[in-house]
């Protein structure tokens, strides 16, 4: 196991997801949302890499507005939970339900949940085959059934969303974690991620190493 | 006294500020983040201890310094080599370093510290924990380091002009924080009010390896002449600061912290036009403004560079800092809004150069006004993080065409203006500048190009009805997703974007490092090239064995006179 800050998790996966294929922005989103889980000490680093090479390999379609509702545009592939979960922050104000077929890590969609539930200041259900979340507000969250453990293991599932409606018996009353400053990662997760950091980099060349960082005279005094 | 007036319509317009020639003609100010470490280091009577000093003749070895204040304590950890001179190179590239250093978050054991010695001197290549808030490298200058050890071993204080001319014995090549490498993550340090700003972490790194530098040389020269080594005089220890060198980098740092930016420029532009509204000027407070330009007169003539773009622009300096004199006389402070009248003065007077110095100046009378703003220079940026899917394409459009008519402006289309590219090198892993007409790697490029990519996201925005949310833009154009979050913070921070294209042929990537450096409160710009530059850290400033004296709060501006 590999001990890392929050800051570099964020910078490997901002740099990683661009190297998967990612826009800019949408890897800027999933930095951001490993910063999220790394912090509540929920398990990233492999889901990032399995959804960062189905990323890379063109097993992940994308979303469309039909006016009403966000829906899956590609048929047969499976749901991309950063592209899900842009839409969820993005869209939350104007939808009330969210539908995202085989969704590659579910987990991923908790930081955007947090995140759009804090723009609009209503709850957010989260429903896939038996199991429901709720992510509210103010950094609370309820587990309905069963476990926080147990989401982070589930690798693909279809996902339903509400937003703003919540039974009272489900109302989100946990707080998150203690955040940890630093996180313990499986190198070998390390390594797949770095593998698509690899991505965005350019190799040198002679001409790069002469003018690059603008050296060519003496450095030392 | 007359009530101050308000400050309305004197905070200077970011399309003034934010220019590269303006943010790059920058100089310190009271806000610095290296000034506001040693005020409150003084006021809260931090203590510097030497636990550890066990270095060699050759100055190989391990040394802490331990400072103490109210409710903890930092160790630094410093960790000496004896480097042969060909491997010396101030490049953040190299490999191998005259010392290297570790902030320890409290006071380390010895396990710690042979942790660290595994650790610390391999830089990049080593691992670190939480403990460690910051590390760092140094270089002993080739030109002085020795020769001061030769002169103080044989009993003598060495050449003032030559100890001038550099103005540091080592000079520091990276400081890292925030997580670099395994090290500390600024969440663990922020709720901390010694730590809380902006950098704090950093400046007590490099403040207290100066320390470290004088207690070298004076050891070395120890071991070497035996009972006839002199100690180096107090004075010329004043004199001494740290050097630094610094390069692309650092460039990047500005674009990519946008709302850190704006609160930084927000706080100083601040500070100015609140002083601009104070109705008059108190005597103190002139002697003050004067007490500055004399010792930067001073300062001037010491600072010295080759570089063929600043050395006229500080020939002219010169020329402007007569004018300067000549205008704030006793009846132009007797003047309604005084400070006001030499800043407007100043802009349609004398040179950019010139201008920047007179915000440092105007600034330097009025600690009440300023200081207390340095706690506004720290951001969350996650606040300005998630994007208002419900904005309509029309309203963005409308802020970009308020903010960005800087960038509209330049048409892409012309090579000049597109010809470079910003990209990570994958020998060095460090920011570099590409030709695109020339160079491979553009497809790589960093999103630094925030004038041609508002453009790009204008002409989509123009291509939409106008009534359609951002949230329908970007489900369709998720290209643009990092710049709508850009226009939209910006909308709340108008200080958050540098206004010029930083892909032109004209961009001069180490006016973006003079910008945060003269945040930093380094001194002496002396641009190396147009990409890197070495300056100097708290020259002048007390020692931690000084810090119980009165204190100096305007020691950055050096004596004013000569003390020997």
């Amino acid at each position: 196991m590999l001990e890392v800050s929050l800051n570099e998790i964020e910078n490997l996966a901002l740099k990683s997801a661009r190297g998967s294929g990612f826009d800019w922005g949408l890897a800027e989103e999933a930095a951001r949302a490993a910063r999220w889980l790394a912090a509540r000490n929920l398990s990233w680093s492999g889901s990032l890499a399995a959804i960062l090479e189905a990323n890379a390999a063109g097993r992940l379609g994308g979303f469309a507005w039909t006016g009403t509702d966000v829906v899956s545009s590609v048929d047969d592939l499976d749901s991309c939970p950063i592209r899900g979960g842009a839409c969820l922050s993005d869209f939350a104000p104007v939808l009330a339900r969210l539908f995202l077929p085989r969704t590659l890590h579910p987990l991923w969609l908790l930081p955007f949940a947090d995140t759009a539930s804090n723009l609009i200041g209503v709850p957010i259900h989260l429903r896939w085959s038996e199991h429901r979340m709720v992510v509210g507000p103010n950094g609370t969250f309820g587990v309905v059934a069963p476990s926080l453990q147990h989401l982070s293991m589930v690798s693909r599932a279809d996902l339903a969303m509400e937003i703003g409606i919540v039974e009272a018996t489900d109302l989100p009353v946990e707080k998150w974690a203690r955040r940890a400053t630093s996180h313990m990662v499986p190198e070998s997760d390390w390594r797949r991620l770095q593998h698509f950091e690899h991505f965005t980099y350019v190799p040198a060349s002679e001409t790069s190493r002469l003018s690059g960082a603008g050296a060519g005279i003496k450095d030392n005094d | 006294m007359q009530a101050a007036k308000s400050i309305d319509g004197l905070m200077r317009p970011p399309d003034q500020v934010m220019r590269l020639d303006r943010l790059g003609s920058m100089h310190q100010t009271r806000l610095s983040f290296m000034r506001e470490l040693l005020r409150r280091l003084h006021r809260e009577r931090w203590e510097v201890s030497r636990p550890v000093f066990d270095i060699g003749p050759r100055g190989a070895g391990v040394a802490t310094y331990q400072a103490s204040g109210p409710e903890r304590a930092y160790t630094l950890v410093c960790f000496a080599h004896d480097l042969p001179p060909e491997l010396r190179s101030d490049r953040v590239i190299a490999e191998v370093w005259d010392a290297t250093f570790s902030l320890f978050d409290g006071v380390p054991t010895t396990i710690d510290i042979d942790r660290l010695g595994q650790n610390v001197p391999r830089q990049e290549a080593g691992r670190y924990r939480q403990t460690e808030l910051v590390l760092a490298r140094a270089n002993r200058s080739a030109r002085l380091f020795d020769n001061v050890v030769a002169c103080l071993a044989k009993g003598c204080q060495p050449d003032t002009d030559a100890l001038d001319s550099v103005g540091y014995l080592m000079r520091t090549t990276a400081v890292y924080g925030n997580g670099k490498f395994g090290i500390a993550d600024r969440d663990r340090i922020a709720g901390r009010p010694e730590l809380a700003g902006p950098f704090q972490a950093e400046m007590l790194t490099v403040w207290l390896i100066r320390a470290f530098t004088i207690d070298l040389v004076e050891h070395m020269a120890a071991l070497a002449g035996g009972r006839i080594a002199a100690r180096l005089d107090r004075r010329l220890c004043r004199r001494l600061g740290i050097g630094n060198a610094t390069g692309l980098g650092m460039a990047p740092f500005l674009v990519r912290h946008p709302a850190l930016i704006h609160n930084w420029m927000a706080a100083r532009e601040t500070a100015l036009a609140r002083v601009r509204a104070l109705p008059s000027a108190s005597r103190q407070q002139i002697d003050c403004f004067r007490s500055a330009l004399r010792r930067f007169s001073l300062h001037l003539s010491r600072w010295t560079t080759a570089d063929p773009v600043l050395a006229p622009r500080l020939a002219t300096l010169a020329v402007d800092l007569s004018l300067i004199y000549g205008f704030t006389s006793d009846a132009a402070f007797a003047a309604q809004l005084p400070w006001d009248a030499i800043c407007r003065w100043a802009e349609k007077t004398v040179s950019l150069e010139a201008r920047e110095l007179v915000v440092s100046l105007v600034l330097e009378p009025h600690p009440a006004i300023a200081d207390p703003l340095f706690e506004s220079m720290a951001t969350d940026e996650l606040a300005s993080f998630t994007i208002d899917g419900r904005m309509s394409c029309q309203a963005l459009l409308t802020l970009i065409d308020r903010s960005y008519a800087w960038a509209l402006a330049t048409d892409f289309s012309r090579r000049e203006e597109n010809r470079l590219f910003w990209y990570v090198s994958e020998e060095k892993l460090e920011p570099r500048l590409g030709e695109r007409a020339t160079e491979a790697g553009a497809e790589l490029e960093q999103p630094l190009a925030v004038a041609r990519d508002v453009k790009l996201l204008r002409e989509a925005l123009t291509a939409c009805d106008p009534a359609a949310s951002l949230a329908q833009l970007l489900i369709r154009h998720p290209e643009h997703r990092h710049t709508v979050r850009r226009v939209q913070l910006e909308s709340q921070r108008p200080y958050a974007e540098i206004r010029d294209n930083l892909i032109g042929s004209g961009v001069r990537p180490i006016d973006l490092l003079r910008c945060k450096l003269s945040f930093f409160g380094a001194t002496r710009f002396d641009p190396r090239s147009d990409k890197w530059l070495r300056v100097t850290m708290f020259q002048n400033a007390p020692h931690p064995n000084e810090m119980p004296d009165s204190y100096d709060d305007g020691w950055i501006w050096g004596p004013e006179e000569v003390p020997c």
